[in-house]
Parts: structure tokens; sequence; C-alpha cells
């Protein structure tokens, strides 16, 4: 039996024996060869080695597999990634388009809302005289102010054949009360005149502020401006807080629709 | 929906010695390591690539290493990760860096690698060549013999995946031809198995 386990179709028998499948009869006879043959146990080690590299090559295909499997889920989660990443975006962006029409609509509305008179209306107070305490008569033309009677003003102004610089000014406010803004404006622009060839500067900054407002009623909002824009320019003025609270974008749609 | 769990190291082992428990050991060390060891591969001259095959390697060797109960838990399962790892990459980039790459098949230094390590790379080199031998047999003599090698399954079971062959016998005569076969190839290279055990007893 050595002999035959030295040809190579008995390394079948090898097999069986390392596979555990060989007879038992022949089991201990087997062993004994082997034991006894260097080329036996080469060969029975080829056979043995053949099975763990079998047996690694089967765990190297499982690990390929589960590899495969990692990166791709590690591709998924990236890929997960990118449309939230995307969808961040675009959610951003919607946002903004949000943010844009609502814009849009609220400038549509200004603009369709905003017109000289609810400008007018919004910023002008009616101016009220300083009272003077210590005085036991009141001026005809101060009097009729004070108590409202803006036509009476105007009739005792136009009546008036030594206009002063006070007399124009509530002259000018009488009209603006009365709607004619035309009126107003030139005396209003008088007054001013008056007052720069005057050391005695006569209610200059009412003066400023109120002919803004009459330019307004007016429709001339290119003049008003102008005039908003000189307040503006001194912080010191009067009527600086008034002026800067009328929207340089209010004046603009005004602009656009005359 | 796959249950993901933590394992301690002492769980790990004993899931990747459990045949049913082993997929998901093997994720595991996927999910807690693999950038860590990738992070080597890269940060040590090498490509993602490479990272991917060298972590491949590594759990197979950590795998093989515990089923021949070598893993006695002195160093972390991170540890003895990464110092497999560092070794199998050490031990390309030597052999890359050889002009005569046949020569450097066992060149596994010692001095770079952990005690009990040795053995077991050396080993996994010489399985890689039977590995290739293995190649040349036919398809079905492959898969035969990994379904009775590799999947354990008795000839029952194998004859119901296989049904060319009648039945058990038939299957089993066909093992023993498909064996010889590749006894044959790895007798025809006793010098790839001369080297391999040369390398051995210097490892030792």
């Amino acid at each position: 039996m050595q002999d035959n386990f030295t040809n190579e179709t008995n390394i079948e028998q090898l097999n069986m024996f390392m596979d555990g499948d060989m007879p038992a009869a022949e089991l201990t006879q087997l062993e004994q060869l082997i034991a006894a043959n260097v080329n036996l146990q080469d060969r029975l080690e080829n056979l043995q080695l053949a099975k763990s590299a079998i047996k690694s090559l089967g765990m190297q295909q499982r690990i390929k597999a589960l590899h495969t499997e990692y990166m791709a889920t590690t591709k998924a989660t990236a890929t997960v990634i990118k449309p939230n990443f995307g969808s961040t975006v675009s959610k951003v962006f919607r946002i903004a388009a949000v943010f844009v029409v609502v814009l849009l609509t609220y400038g549509i509305y200004q603009f369709s809302t905003t017109n000289t008179n609810n400008v007018f209306n919004d910023n002008y107070m009616a101016y009220q005289l300083p009272v003077n305490r210590g005085a036991e008569t009141i001026a005809t033309i101060d009097g009729l102010y004070q108590s409202n009677n803006y036509t009476a003003v105007i009739a005792n102004f136009t009546a008036n054949n030594n206009k002063q610089q006070k007399d124009y000014f509530l002259a000018a406010l009488s009209y603006l009360q009365t709607d004619n803004a035309a009126k107003a404006i030139e005396n209003f622009s008088t007054l001013q005149q008056l007052n720069s060839k005057s050391n005695d500067k006569y209610f200059a900054d009412e003066t400023d502020y109120y002919l803004a407002m009459a330019y307004i009623k007016a429709g001339n909002i290119t003049a008003a401006k102008k005039q908003l824009d000189i307040i503006k320019g001194n912080k010191q003025h009067l009527f600086y807080q008034k002026a800067s609270e009328i929207s340089p974008l209010t004046l603009t749609m005004l602009t656009w629709k005359q | 929906m796959q249950v993901v769990r933590d394992y301690t190291d002492q769980d790990l082992v004993a899931a990747l010695k459990d045949e049913r428990k082993t997929d998901d050991a093997i994720r595991f060390i996927y999910r807690q390591y693999y950038g860590l060891l990738e992070n080597y591969v890269i940060n040590n001259s090498g490509s993602a690539d490479d990272a991917a095959d060298m972590i491949q390697e590594t759990i197979l060797a950590f795998i093989e290493i515990i089923h021949k109960d070598a893993y006695r838990g002195e160093a972390s399962v991170k540890s003895f990760l990464y110092t497999i790892t560092r070794n199998l990459w050490l031990s390309e980039l030597r052999k890359r860096s050889s002009a005569d790459t046949r020569n450097k098949n066992f060149e596994t230094a010692k001095d770079q690698v952990e005690d009990g390590m040795v053995q077991h790379l050396i080993t996994r080199e010489y399985y890689q060549q039977i590995q290739d031998l293995f190649e040349k047999l036919g398809d079905k003599c492959k898969q035969l013999l990994m379904l009775v090698y590799y999947e354990d399954l008795p000839m029952k079971d194998i004859v119901a995946q296989m049904p060319d062959y009648q039945n058990e016998q038939v299957l089993r005569n066909k093992k023993y031809k498909c064996m010889k076969q590749l006894e044959q190839l790895i007798n025809e290279n006793k010098d790839l198995k001369t080297q391999f055990k040369n390398a051995l007893k210097n490892a030792r």
C-alpha cells in the first residue's frame, strides 16, 4: 500500500483522510504509512495548505463583499447629504424668493397707495403759534390764526398794506390749511427772501419745513426734496427729525408718479 | 432593517469566531476603524485604493489570527488592527520599492512585526500563491471546493446547489479529483513551498 500512496491517484485517499471520510478499517494503516513516509507527509501538507488557502479565499471574498457594501453605504450617505445640501440651498432660494415676492408686493402696494395727499397728511402738523402769556392783547392776525380762522387770516393778510414777515408766515400757513398750496409757496418764498435780507430771521426753520410741505401738497416733489435736503443737511435744524422721517423712497415714488 | 450594534473587544472577538455573527462584526470593524486605518495608509504614501486593499487584508489577517486563537487580547483590537495594517503596508512598500519582487515575497521584516504575526503574514503570502493556482481550476471545481471547505456545507446541501452531480458520491469523487488537481499544481511549484518554509524558519 505504501508504494501505491506515492502514486498521484492515491492523493484522493490522503484527501479522504484529511476530510475524515476514510473508512475506519483503513485509517490506522494509513496513519502508519503517513508517519513513515516523508513524501506522504509533504503531499498531505499540500492538501492541508490548499484547504486553508481555499478557506482564506472564501473569507477574503466575504470581506470584499462587505467592503463593497460599506463603500456603497458611505457613498449613499454622501449622496443623501448632497440633495440635502441642494435642498438647503433651494430652501434658502425659496425663502429669498418669497422674501422678494413679499418685498415686491409691498413695493407695489406702497407705490399704488403713495400720493402727495397721504404723504402730506402723514407729515403735516398744523403749526401752533407760541402763546405769549405776558401779552394782554393778542395781535389780530395771531388771534385769527390761533382760533383756526384761516380764511380770516388770509383776508386780514390781503387787506394789510404793511405786511411783516410774521404776516407772510401766518398767511402762508393759512393758505396751506385751506389747500392753496401755490399761494402758500408764494408767501413762504417771499418770507425766505425777506429773511435773507434781514438780520431778524423770522420763523426761518419753520418756513423751510412748511415750504417743503407746501411743495409736496402742490406735487412739486423735486422742489420738496431739495428743501428737505437743506433741512437734513443741518442737524441743528428744528425740523431735522421731521424731515428725516420722510423717506427718500417715498419721494422717489412720488417723482415716478409725476 | 439592519441592526447596528457596538461591541466590546471581547464581544467582537467572540462574534468573529461565530459564523452567524461574523458579518455584523466585520461591519462594526468597518464603521469603527476604517477611517483610522485608511488615514494611516494615506498618510504614508498610499492612495485610497491602497488603503481599501490593506484594510481588507488587515481584517482577513485579524480573523485568521483569532481563528487560530493567536490573539491574546494584550493589545486592544484597535491597536492590533492598526499594527496589522502598518505591517502589511510597510511590507507592501518594501515590495514595491524592490526591483525583484519575487525574491521579496517573504521579506516581511521581523523587526517591524509584532510577535506571532510574522508567521501569519508569511503564511498569508503563501496562501495567495496557492489561491492563484486555485484560480486555474475549472469553475465547477472552484465552486465545489468553496462550498466544501469554506461554506462547510454537507454533501446533501451541495448536491442541491450543483444539480449537475446526481448524488453525494459523485460529488465526493469530483471533490477528490479537484483537490488532486490542485495538490498537483502545488507540488509542481515546489520552489514556492521551499521559500515559504525557509521564511517561516527564519522568522522563528
